[in-house]
């Protein structure tokens, strides 16, 4: 589902995913994240019965090995489009496997941590890794990996919300936190703040640079319950943003309401920020493109993916000197998966490219890139998960 | 075994019938228009939510609030949740006494078909509001109202 709710594809319409006897699988499971191994093996995460499995396919995608439970005991688990697992695999087959606990409150959640060290055959027990654990908001998690190895969880956190509202005072949006591993993912370090106001109902993206910094993007909420994005540097040596963050962002958009619809990041090999986003604000409305520097801390070369309601989830993927968008769209009875590019830095843009249509329910797509390769995995309800090349 | 089955279905009627209870109707392409078409010459509010939505609460704390104020049939809440959260929903409807309003959910494998059959020009932003007067013209809100916002359109809309 895009906007106004996050769930993604429901339950799968496939033949094999409504017998009682098929095992669990990323066509019928929900919110599939793939990756690519250095080999080109793909390592697939999904939920399905309070589980999170991880299964791994060596034909792109058209067949499946077993999958196995990467959490031994069935828990809540938040598994619809913005809400998704994540894996990150390690430079020694270290995989890494993230997601969001349902706990029993409103809007709660716990983020959960898993890792396997023998290449998947055998997880450790998963680890909650916020330390805060009262039944509020830890949710939206995102993982990534450093220039040393080092995993990185980041997501939204209600607990500074909490203790301005214990002392009665008021406190817009929630904060960002985050917490990291050096060593593998066996524990990780005290958690930490990386901000306060961010918006309470959005993904957060997160990319490494070219020397393996971590950069975050997040829809921030700016006084006024203005709703544009922020970006930083997720740097541990560094104590929580004072103030304003660096505006990524400039729509104006103004709502005390919930977007549902998180932003999309891709580093270049400058350290440029290349962003996508959805903005209803005064200055922009729709799915936006832009190019962020952080040398003169603003965004250039804005350019309007596509402006009409039907349009959602843009993603963006650097690959060469090239940049790929992609974003859905209802077309009459059927939802479209559309790819434009730009060869020249975002000057000009191809024509948008019909990749993909589904005629049922559509998860979030994703970019998978391996070789230089770049490919869209889409998970829908009447196809199940699917790999489609965008280039060879 | 035929026991089991007894047991199920049983309980399936039992849950059936608790559904019945909530009056939480299926949202489709085309129940727009029946709810129009249900209130011709009346004034209406439309309201759009989730259970994922914490400015929604917020608005629901308003409506229950002003709930008086609102005439019989007044206001149509479409959660945008689809039917397999209804549990959920039913949940947040009782908690601020709102079940008895006009409740849809929806219910479609395409959800942007619905959102498409509401107004095109709807992004999908929550909470989202539709304000019919008697005539049926209507004007939109997206985010939380006020309440004098919806307080003074009842008094114009009586």
């Amino acid at each position: 589902m895009p906007h106004g709710s996050h769930k993604g594809a429901s339950q799968a319409l496939l033949a094999e995913c409504l017998k009682s006897s098929t095992l669990p699988s990323p066509n019928c499971g929900r919110a599939p994240t793939a990756v690519f191994g250095p080999e080109g093996k793909l390592y697939v995460v999904f939920s399905q019965h309070g589980h999170i499995y991880l299964t791994t396919s060596s034909d792109k995608g058209k067949t499946f090995q077993p999958s196995i439970a990467v959490n031994r005991i069935p828990e809540r688990i938040y598994d619809d489009g913005e809400n998704r697992p994540k894996i990150v695999l390690g430079k020694s087959a270290e995989i890494y496997i993230s997601w969001t606990h349902k706990t029993p409150g409103r809007y709660s959640g716990d983020v959960r941590f898993a890792r396997s060290l023998d290449g998947g055959i055998t997880f450790n027990t998963p680890i909650t890794v916020n330390s805060d654990r009262a039944i509020i908001s830890h949710r939206f998690e995102n993982m990534s990996l450093d220039e040393k190895g080092q995993i990185y969880l980041i997501w939204i956190d209600k607990r500074e919300r909490v203790k301005a509202q214990k002392n009665q005072q008021k406190y817009a949006g929630v904060s960002l936190y985050y917490a990291v591993s050096d060593n593998s993912g066996e524990s990780f370090k005290p958690n930490q703040k990386l901000v306060d106001h961010s918006c309470e109902c959005c993904r957060i993206a997160v990319d490494q640079d070219r020397s393996g910094r971590v950069v975050a993007l997040w829809r921030h909420v700016y006084p006024d319950n203005i709703r544009d994005h922020a970006i930083a540097y997720v740097d541990p040596n560094h104590s929580p943003i004072q103030g304003l963050p660096m505006r990524a962002t400039d729509d104006a958009w103004q709502i005390d309401g919930c977007p549902h619809h998180g932003p999309d990041l891709s580093m270049d090999s400058e350290n440029r920020a290349h962003l996508v986003w959805f903005t209803q604000g005064e200055k922009n409305k729709g799915l936006m493109y832009g190019r962020f520097d952080f040398n003169e801390k603003k965004t250039s070369q804005i350019h309007s993916i596509d402006s009409a309601a039907s349009a959602s989830r843009p993603q963006v993927q650097v690959v060469g000197n090239s940049i790929y968008l992609m974003w859905k769209k209802l077309n009459d009875e059927q939802i479209d998966l559309l790819v434009s590019h730009s060869s020249d830095q975002g000057k000009s843009w191809s024509e948008a490219n019909i990749v993909a249509t589904t005629k049922h329910g559509s998860d979030h797509p994703d970019w998978l890139v391996h070789n230089r390769a770049l490919y869209v995995a889409w998970h829908t309800q009447s196809e199940g998960l699917r790999l489609i090349p965008v280039t060879e | 075994m035929i026991k089991k089955i007894a047991v199920t279905l049983a309980l399936l009627a039992i849950a059936s019938t608790s559904f019945a209870e909530t009056t939480l109707k299926p949202f489709q392409p085309t129940s727009l228009d029946q709810i129009e078409d249900t209130r011709k010459g009346e004034s209406f509010i439309v309201i759009l939510w989730s259970i994922d939505c914490p400015p929604c609460l917020k608005e629901f704390a308003l409506l229950q609030q002003l709930k008086e104020e609102i005439p019989k049939d007044g206001l149509v809440l479409i959660a945008t949740d689809n039917t397999e959260y209804s549990d959920s929903v039913h949940k947040l409807l009782s908690e601020f006494q709102l079940e008895n309003m006009d409740n849809w959910i929806f219910a479609d494998a395409t959800p942007e078909r619905l959102r498409y059959s509401i107004d095109p020009a709807w992004y999908g932003e929550l909470p989202r509001a539709y304000f019919y007067n008697k005539s049926h013209q209507r004007f939109s809100h997206s985010g939380s109202l006020t309440k004098n916002q919806l307080q003074q359109w009842l008094l114009a809309n009586q």
